[in-house]
């Protein structure tokens, strides 16, 4: 399953989308231009994926592991901006204002008070770019055709899958190993998960 | 307050208050919005580069003819339109979308109700194990979801056999495999719902129910005159965002049916895929996704409202 | 130490609303002042213009000798408290106390040495390592006044800082904070929206009202002596009574009549000063409820008995409220508990009107 080198590569990006996300979140605060941003993160990859099939093609990308780099911010953006904005409205502006009085500047406010008080939001977000990274179907099947570039989802249904043919002990294995990263993963973060997911939610 | 002297604080050394510096506080705030833009750029940069301007580039593409060097107009709209199998499409994402989200809702709407009765630490467990489905990479799952369905191999039909009854071709013909998608998709769906929703019957303040019982409130009565207009922010956004992500759905059916039989459970993403990259038109195919537009923009238009709303919030 | 000067502030929002309307306000060095008034008078307004965490519209405002205006919260050398305390969830009690001082980049044996101190002053040492949520409200205050007190800033900003405690701890806070500038008698402006609060703390109250100042003066100065309807029934629990009324003149004596029944003498050496008011329609008899008493048995001078009807008996353990009805207004007084006051009962009680204050309804103003 050499597929699952390169998905499990795609990992480290993902937790930088999930820190792009919460200073969107900040600057939301200042300023409503960002709010523009967000009509745009709601186009759905299924849209997009031709046209970025024919760029990507353009681009000599086609059947290149570094092209779902590039991508995958796009998947979990959308999600990712929710669950960090209802994090975010859960903080008192009294926090900021403390900080201010405190003697903090901006940049400090944000990397002292903001990102440590909303961890378990950013630790949601993160993991739920991860799990969207990690089970992507779609931008692969569309960009990586050949065995060595394949990623896990896509390697189980082409290998294994040949014809008629369907070997349903490895496939359910594969599967099972497929699931394993991100369920453990979840296991272990559960509780910062449902409490980033439904920080907005009691707000909305 | 134990010793009653002033030696306290002010005893020690002084106090240099920090190097004032001369800027209004105008400046400040404009010095603010200027950190938040600049942390905001790569995403936006990422967002124009992969975003903006495929959107863009899609309208163009979907009016080229096959060979991508004439330019053709709405013809491949126009063409799309008089095509049966793509009405069925049309016809198939909007059940599929419509269905699926009030099955999701509805089902998480229920399983939040008996989560919110168990108490206690159960309920953390019980929460965890049911939010799994949404965890598994959708791909894995329903690949798993295949096998159960499958005709000769699948542990229903095994079930069914043993009971004595006829197997049944679980996504061989058109009606079983359109429930096929959408029970999968409810599968995946609901643990999402069910999460939201319960979140937001915690938030509902236990004294309204109180009151209500006093008021001589069935429980019927107290679902429909609480709790509903309590949740009905909630439950407002999460159908639309679901509505979004729904229509836009391509794994499920991908690996289900890859849009059989006979074309019959295609959605806009499958065929958009089927037309596009494996038939190799890519303009048809771009335009095949195109059609999703103007449905989903409506959808985000209102998921946008209540995002403004919310953001007014933080900042004031 | 220092002193604060605000000058003419006016804070305006969009829409040509002004929340404050040009105050003035000087405030001495070590000295407490409260600002008191109804939710949306402007006073927090005011306090956070002080802070830097609003901008001011025009106006100016000196700390120190320095105007500010233009002067960032972090450089104004102030410490504020908050309501709902905003303490930083992450960080435990010290590091919440620590913060302001390591952005100053004091060293570590310095914190360590005020933060300790401060601790001990307000007996939280055995918290310091405690997360804020491990905390109750009362000690949650406490580390926020402790988070002020490190600093020891020029100016220490109070906003509600006990609104959000139950009754028996904000006594128990009030006096606290009381004990705490006594021992850092460090200049304080303090906003609340209570005025037991502001009369218990304050050397002086400012009490506000649509954005501007009422009246500024000690606690007893604006108990005795308001200057406003506003003030005069804002200050003081239970509120003063107000019951409209008209002067009369006979025989060179003014009678301030109640009622066609009701009316009593006004005290000689106020004659004077009520006289141009014969004849004004718009009068009102301000009369606070521990001047209206049961009758006693010696008579008084200006103190005059009537009957009424009590409508309410409320016993409140060292004194009875009686509630009585003149010309449809509810009246209160308070009366001793072995007076014998019954609900729907007649009762004789007593006015005692050398402390009545005359006011004049269409201004506002007490005569």
């Amino acid at each position: 399953m050499t597929s699952a080198t390169a998905s499990a590569g795609v990992m480290p990006r993902k937790s930088k989308v999930g820190s792009l996300e919460r200073q969107n979140r900040w600057a939301l605060r200042g300023s409503f231009a960002a709010l523009s941003v967000f009509v745009v993160i709601l186009v759905p990859p299924s849209l997009l994926f031709i046209p970025l099939f024919q760029i990507v093609g353009t681009l000599g990308l086609i059947n290149n592991t570094w092209v779902l780099v590039l991508l995958f911010p796009t998947l979990a953006v959308p999600f990712c901006t929710w669950i960090m904005i209802g994090y975010f409205s859960s903080i008192p502006k009294e926090l900021d204002e403390a900080a201010l009085i405190d003697g903090a500047s901006y940049p400090q406010i944000l990397l002292k008070i903001f990102i440590p008080v909303a961890l378990p939001g950013i630790i949601a977000a993160t993991i739920f770019a991860f799990t969207v990274g990690w089970g992507a179907f779609l931008y692969p099947l569309a960009y990586l055709y050949s065995a060595d570039q394949a990623v896990l989802t896509i390697g189980i249904v082409r290998e294994l899958i040949r014809g008629d043919v369907f070997a349903w002990g490895t496939i359910m294995a594969a599967c099972v190993m497929g699931a394993a990263p991100p369920i453990l993963i979840y296991t272990f973060l559960m509780d910062y998960y449902v409490a980033g997911l439904t920080a907005g939610a009691t707000k909305g | 307050m134990a010793d009653g002297s002033t030696m306290a604080i002010d005893a020690g050394t002084t106090t240099s208050p920090a190097p004032r510096r001369v800027g209004s506080l105008k400046k400040l705030a404009r010095r603010r919005s200027t950190t938040a833009l600049l942390l905001c750029a790569p995403l936006i940069l990422l967002i124009v580069c992969l975003k903006v301007y495929p959107t863009f580039y899609a309208i163009f593409l979907s009016m080229l003819d096959r060979k991508m060097e004439n330019f053709v107009g709405l013809n491949n709209f126009i063409f799309l339109l008089s095509r049966p199998s793509f009405q069925l499409v049309i016809f198939q994402s909007c059940f599929f979308a419509i269905t699926a989200v009030v099955m999701k809702a509805t089902l998480g709407f229920i399983l939040a109700h008996l989560m919110h009765n168990i108490r206690g630490k159960n309920q953390r467990i019980w929460r965890g194990l049911l939010l799994v489905p949404w965890v598994i990479p959708l791909s894995l799952s329903t690949l798993t979801w295949w096998w159960l369905f499958d005709p000769s191999y699948s542990a229903f039909n095994w079930t069914l056999s043993w009971f004595g009854l006829d197997s049944i071709p679980f996504l061989g013909t058109t009606w079983n495999a359109r429930i096929a998608v959408i029970v999968v998709n409810t599968w995946f769906g609901a643990p999402f719902f069910m999460i939201m929703y319960l979140a937001a019957l915690k938030s509902v303040p236990e004294q309204l129910y109180e009151a209500a019982a006093i008021d001589g409130a069935t429980a019927w009565q107290k679902l429909i005159y609480i709790t509903l207009p309590m949740m009905r922010n909630i439950i407002l956004i999460t159908v639309l965002y679901s509505l979004i992500v729904t229509f836009a759905d391509f794994d499920i059916v991908r690996i289900l049916t890859n849009g059989g039989p006979q074309d019959s459970t295609h959605l806009f993403a499958t065929y958009a895929f089927n037309v596009g990259i494996e038939s190799g038109n890519i303009p048809r195919g771009a335009s095949v996704s195109l059609f999703m537009f103007p449905i989903l923009a409506t959808l985000a238009f209102f998921v946008l409202r209540d995002v403004l709303k919310r953001s007014k919030e933080i900042s004031t | 130490m220092s002193q604060v000067s605000i000058r003419k502030i006016v804070k305006a929002y969009e829409g040509d609303v002004q929340a404050v309307k040009g105050i003035d306000l000087e405030i001495d060095d070590h000295e407490f002042v409260v600002l008191v008034g109804p939710s949306g008078c402007g006073k927090s307004t005011t306090l956070r213009m002080i802070a830097g965490l609003e901008e001011i519209t025009s106006g100016e405002i000196w700390i120190d000798g320095d105007v500010v205006n233009d002067v960032p919260p972090r450089d104004r050398d102030i410490a504020m408290v908050f309501q709902n305390y905003a303490l930083y969830p992450h960080m435990s009690v010290f590091e919440n106390m620590a913060f302001g001082l390591k952005l100053r980049k004091l060293p570590k044996e310095e914190i360590k040495r005020r933060v300790d101190d401060a601790a001990r002053m307000l007996d939280i040492e055995m918290l310091l390592d405690r997360k804020p949520k491990a905390l109750s409200g009362g000690q949650r205050q406490r580390v926020a006044m402790g988070r002020a007190i490190v600093r020891n800033p020029k100016v220490f900003l109070f906003d509600e800082p006990l609104s959000n405690l139950d009754a028996k701890l904000r006594v128990q806070m009030r006096t606290e904070i009381k004990k705490v500038h006594q021992l850092v008698p460090t200049t304080t402006v303090y906003v609340t929206h209570d005025q037991v609060e502001a009369m218990t703390l304050a050397d002086r109250v400012v009490v506000m009202n649509h954005g501007v100042i009422e009246q500024v003066g000690a606690p007893q100065e604006l108990y005795h002596n308001p200057q406003t309807r506003f003030v005069a029934g804002f200050i003081g629990s239970p509120a003063m009574n107000f019951m409209s009324c008209r002067l009369e003149e006979a025989a060179g004596a003014l009678r301030v009549r109640l009622s066609d029944k009701l009316s009593f003498p006004v005290p000689e050496n106020r004659t004077a000063r009520y006289r141009g008011h014969v004849g004004n329609s718009s009068l009102v008899l301000g009369l606070r409820p521990e001047h209206i008493t049961e009758t006693k048995p010696h008579a008084e001078p200006n103190q005059h008995d009537f009957d009424m009807v009590i409508d309410v008996v409320e016993p409140m353990g060292m004194e009875t409220l009686v509630y009585f009805t003149i010309e449809g207004v509810a009246v209160s007084g308070r009366v001793n508990p072995s007076a014998g006051a019954i609900a729907l009962r007649p009762m004789k009680l007593r006015a005692d009107l050398s402390n009545m204050h005359l006011i004049d309804d269409s201004t506002g103003k007490v005569l």
